[in-house]
């Protein structure tokens, strides 16, 4: 009997995500904390030339040269002065390192299945698109961003976006 | 440990067997008077039988088993290893690497011509023993389990020149010797008078240190000499009449088979170069070195690792605080901390070059098989096997080096003698492999003397192909170029006519790949030489750090030919056209990195710019730039896969404050 | 024998007397002596042993003393071959 009992709480124990969260504007996103490698404060970046303008640009993290994403123009967003709660998260997408300045982190935090709701079809400021899901957490609503949505396994070849849009422009 | 760790161990030891088989084969084709090399052969692969046998793997067992018993058969016969024989053994050789893949991934069955080249194998030697005496093969039958004992034989044995024997010589001196009058070095005058000595060991554990040592004090219980004479044991003893029975011991190597080793060259380097050299300098060719094996992917991070060392020291060294400071011992300190940097960066460095011997010595199979092949006598001349390169780029250049020796072989060498003969040369065509240094470069170069590459015939098919402009004029070099291009070699007929240009485009991706380039060079009816330029390691260029608009750039200084500041009546604009600048009576293109790159507008005329001139395989252009900072190493990294199609830029390197400079892409600008 | 710099250059025929006045001069002066080799560049033979008996205990006492020909096996010699040293330094 007990040893049943046991086995379902490791099963609820199982069913709970870990997300890491932070803000643009005032809206509260979520990550998956499996593909967050490390938060460091912002730092100067390199602009790279003709890649799209989301791309901030590249810089030194430890020895390895990554690309840093704005995460606000990327959702176009107003851009906005930087302070000391900028961060970058940096993030493994498809085995490359990728960092994200955001407008600062929250925390970590444990969602259980039963709070997740689904993604919310407008009202939100970035495209619903990369919302995979929502969850609701002491009153808060976190949308969960699908990294790998936001950029596509063509998107994340910087310069392939690029020329795409300079096509659109043309 | 494990069974699949032993497996993986055999894997590797067995890979690196089979990779010496190759190059002693060759090697032994080119001396054929030198049964040491037969000797080494026989050993590796006997070890290969024996471990192939103890992990099950019967099909590889089986095959070695019967190249070995050929092997055996002509080190310890005298008969000749005709061309037919090297040509089985080179396949041979390609079996077993096929067997040792079917074995390890354990398909069915055999590889292609397994039976018949096992026929081959045995065909040579039955046809051998048909009446011939019945050749020494005992050595093969023993059980694979004691090889160590089978090879315990003094490898000295085989320095032995004709009616040579070994003898082995043991001074066992008290300590009171020189008191007595004798010393060493007498004895060593008087045995090396009755012969060769070859080697002696020498007990020194017993010298106590400076303070305490005794000098009138013998503290060398035993030395041990061989000697390689013709006299006997007895003539030896005769040396030793006046010291103590219990001082001396003689005794006679004995030679385990029968067999002849007729050596007639001594090893080269054991004589001393009279004259220039240093005698310290002085290395024997098979000098015992140590060696531990390194995962390179440990290798890489420990190069990363002082990458980043480099980097926190100069920031530390360039920190204004510090130095505003001025504290003598912050200063020496940091200095001391910037030595010692520097230093462990260059080991570190030193431990990822290689020499490129390995890869020269794949070669000359390449060569063998490509003449057989077209049925033409070439003849290899080697030179700086020893020149060392980047272990990644060793690698990498195995490929291209065989596409530029195939290309001379097929189509650089006349295609018979006959011709060659017209030509007035000698009917053997020669390739030539060289690597040496050259500036801050490795340069390898392909050299033939055949045709040489026909100038009006490759311009006319890059027209015809549009790789090039009828209108415009063409350096020689540029014309050769032509044939790198891609999309030039589909002209079916050129390689026919102009003896070039086949699939050579895929070298210089090759090269370009390794942020290296490639030059020819060609004389009609004289030659042709390829020569590849390589950067001394992958990880690190010379830059020339320029400013454009605010930001920092590098240009690698490789690709630099000069820079200057142009002055008002050498720039031209033509209409349409874009900008030039006259250049010592050359019309060079003027890129304005600026506006390349898409950044501000907001630089200096040109007038009090520097234009930096440089080359490409395009030829030369210039790039405006505000300023240059200076000349500097720089660790080239990769900007990621996200970035990796930015045809401007190939990559970045973190410079002393932290911060990335990307490094211009010259091919991709112009 | 003579001393060129920080270099110590001594002969190869050297007999035992020899060594033992060598090993009285060095004595005094090991601090400033920073390599130790012979003047003869490929001398057939040696006179004494104990011209490397004193070598030895040389290194012994300054172990980063550079004396090339006791470093690791010697080839100097034109008429011995190689010589290997067993030391447990």
């Amino acid at each position: 009997m007990s040893d049943v009992s046991i086995t379902e709480e490791k099963l609820s124990l199982a069913k709970v995500d870990r997300f890491l969260t932070l803000y643009l504007e005032d809206e509260q996103y979520g990550l998956d904390i499996n593909m967050v490698k490390e938060i460091i404060a912002l730092m100067k970046t390199t602009p790279v030339p003709k890649t799209p303008h989301f791309l901030e640009g590249v810089m030194n993290l430890r020895g390895n040269i990554i690309p840093v994403v704005n995460m606000r123009s990327k959702f176009n967003m107003e851009t906005k002065e930087t302070d000391d709660r900028t961060a970058i998260v940096i993030v493994g997408i498809q085995g490359s390192d990728i960092g994200f300045i955001v407008d600062r982190v929250e925390e970590v935090i444990a969602v259980e299945e039963n709070q997740y709701s689904e993604p919310p079809q407008f009202g939100t400021k970035i495209d619903s698109e990369f919302v995979s899901k929502m969850a609701r957490v002491d009153n808060n609503v976190i949308m969960i961003l699908d990294l790998n949505k936001v950029f596509s396994e063509k998107e994340l070849n910087f310069l392939d976006s690029f020329e795409e849009e300079e096509e659109t422009l043309a | 440990m494990d069974k699949a760790k032993l497996k993986q161990i055999f894997i590797e030891e067995a890979n690196e067997i089979i990779e010496t088989l190759d190059i002693e084969i060759i090697n032994f084709e080119e001396n054929p008077n030198d049964k040491g090399i037969l000797d080494q052969l026989f050993r590796g692969v006997h070890t290969l039988k024996g471990s192939a046998n103890s992990f099950g793997f019967g099909r590889l067992g089986e095959f070695v088993h019967h190249f070995e018993d050929a092997l055996d058969y002509f080190r310890t016969s005298d008969d000749e290893v005709t061309s037919e024989v090297i040509d089985v053994f080179l396949e041979a050789v390609d079996i077993i690497k096929a067997v040792l893949e079917y074995e390890v991934e354990e398909y069915e069955g055999n590889p292609e011509n397994y039976e018949r080249c096992l026929h081959d194998i045995q065909k040579i030697l039955s046809a051998k023993k048909d009446g011939l005496p019945e050749p020494d093969l005992s050595a093969q039958e023993a059980p694979t389990g004691d090889i160590a004992n089978e090879f315990d034989e003094n490898p000295l044995l085989s320095k032995l020149e004709n009616e040579e024997k070994l003898i082995e010589i043991t001074l066992k001196f008290d300590e009171d010797i020189y008191f007595r009058g004798y010393d060493h070095g007498t004895f060593f005058k008087l045995i090396s008078e009755e012969g060769r000595i070859l080697e002696s060991t020498w007990d020194m554990s017993k010298v106590p240190d400076l303070s305490t040592i005794d000098i009138q004090k013998c503290y060398i219980p035993k030395i041990t000499i061989f000697l390689a004479t013709t006299k006997e044991v007895a003539n030896i003893e005769e040396i030793f009449e006046f010291v103590e029975a219990d001082e001396f011991d003689i005794k006679l190597v004995e030679t385990p088979a029968k067999k002849e080793a007729p050596q007639e060259e001594e090893e080269p380097l054991t004589q001393a170069p009279k004259g220039k050299t240093p005698p310290k300098n002085q290395k024997k060719k098979d000098e015992p070195k140590s060696f531990v094996k390194i995962d390179t992917t440990k290798l890489d991070e420990l190069f990363d690792s002082v990458g980043e060392l480099v980097i926190a020291q100069n920031f530390l060294g360039e920190n204004r605080k510090i130095s505003d400071l001025e504290d003598e011992g912050v200063n020496k300190t940091i200095e001391t901390l910037s030595k010692i940097t520097r230093l462990i960066q260059n080991r570190v460095m030193s431990l990822r070059m290689v020499p490129i011997k390995d890869t020269f010595d794949k070669m000359k199979r390449v060569v063998r098989d490509s003449s057989k092949k077209v049925k033409k006598e070439i003849i290899l001349d080697v030179q700086g096997e020893d020149t060392e390169i980047d272990k990644t780029m060793v690698d990498k250049l195995a490929d291209p080096l065989i596409h530029l020796i195939r290309n001379s072989v097929d189509h650089g060498i006349e295609a018979t003698a006959e011709d060659r003969k017209v030509a007035g040369k000698s009917p053997a065509g020669n390739v030539s492999l060289r690597a040496f240094h050259k500036g801050g470069n490795i340069a390898i170069e392909v050299s033939d003397d055949g045709r040489g590459i026909n100038r009006d015939v490759i311009l006319k098919k890059a027209i015809e192909r549009d790789i090039a402009s009828p209108t415009e004029e063409y350096t020689d070099s540029q014309v050769y170029s032509f044939i790198l291009q891609a999309g030039f070699s589909t002209a079916e007929k050129i390689s026919d006519i102009s003896g070039r240009g086949v699939g050579l485009d895929v070298v210089k991706n090759f090269i370009e790949g390794l942020h290296g380039k490639i030059e020819i060079e060609s004389e009609l009816g004289k030659g042709t030489t390829f020569r590849i330029l390589l950067p001394l390691t992958l990880a690190i260029i010379d830059g020339m750090l320029v400013r454009s608009c605010g930001d920092t750039y590098i240009i690698p200084t490789l690709s630099i030919v000069e820079s200057f500041r142009p002055t008002e009546d050498i720039l031209h604009t033509a209409q349409g056209k874009g900008e030039y600048v006259n250049l010592r009576d050359e019309l060079l293109p003027i890129v304005r990195l600026n506006q390349l790159l898409g950044l501000s507008e907001d630089a200096p005329p040109i007038t009090e710019g520097t234009l930096v001139c440089v080359e490409n395989e395009n030829g030369r252009f210039t790039i405006f730039v505000d300023e240059l900072v200076g000349r500097q190493q720089v660790v080239i990294k990769s900007l990621g896969k996200a970035l990796a199609k930015l045809k401007e830029i190939s990559g970045g390197a973190v410079m002393g404050n932290g911060e990335v400079a990307l490094i211009l892409n010259i091919d991709g600008i112009f | 024998m003579y001393i060129d710099g920080d270099v110590l250059v001594i002969s190869s025929e050297m007999d035992v007397s020899d060594v033992e006045e060598l090993k009285n001069f060095i004595e005094s002066r090991l601090e400033f002596i920073e390599e130790i080799h012979f003047e003869e560049e490929a001398p057939e033979l040696f006179t004494s042993s104990s011209i490397f008996q004193l070598l030895f205990a040389i290194k012994k006492s300054k172990p980063e003393i550079k004396i090339p020909v006791i470093e690791k096996e010697c080839t100097l010699f034109k008429n011995l071959g190689t010589i290997q040293w067993i030391s447990n330094g």
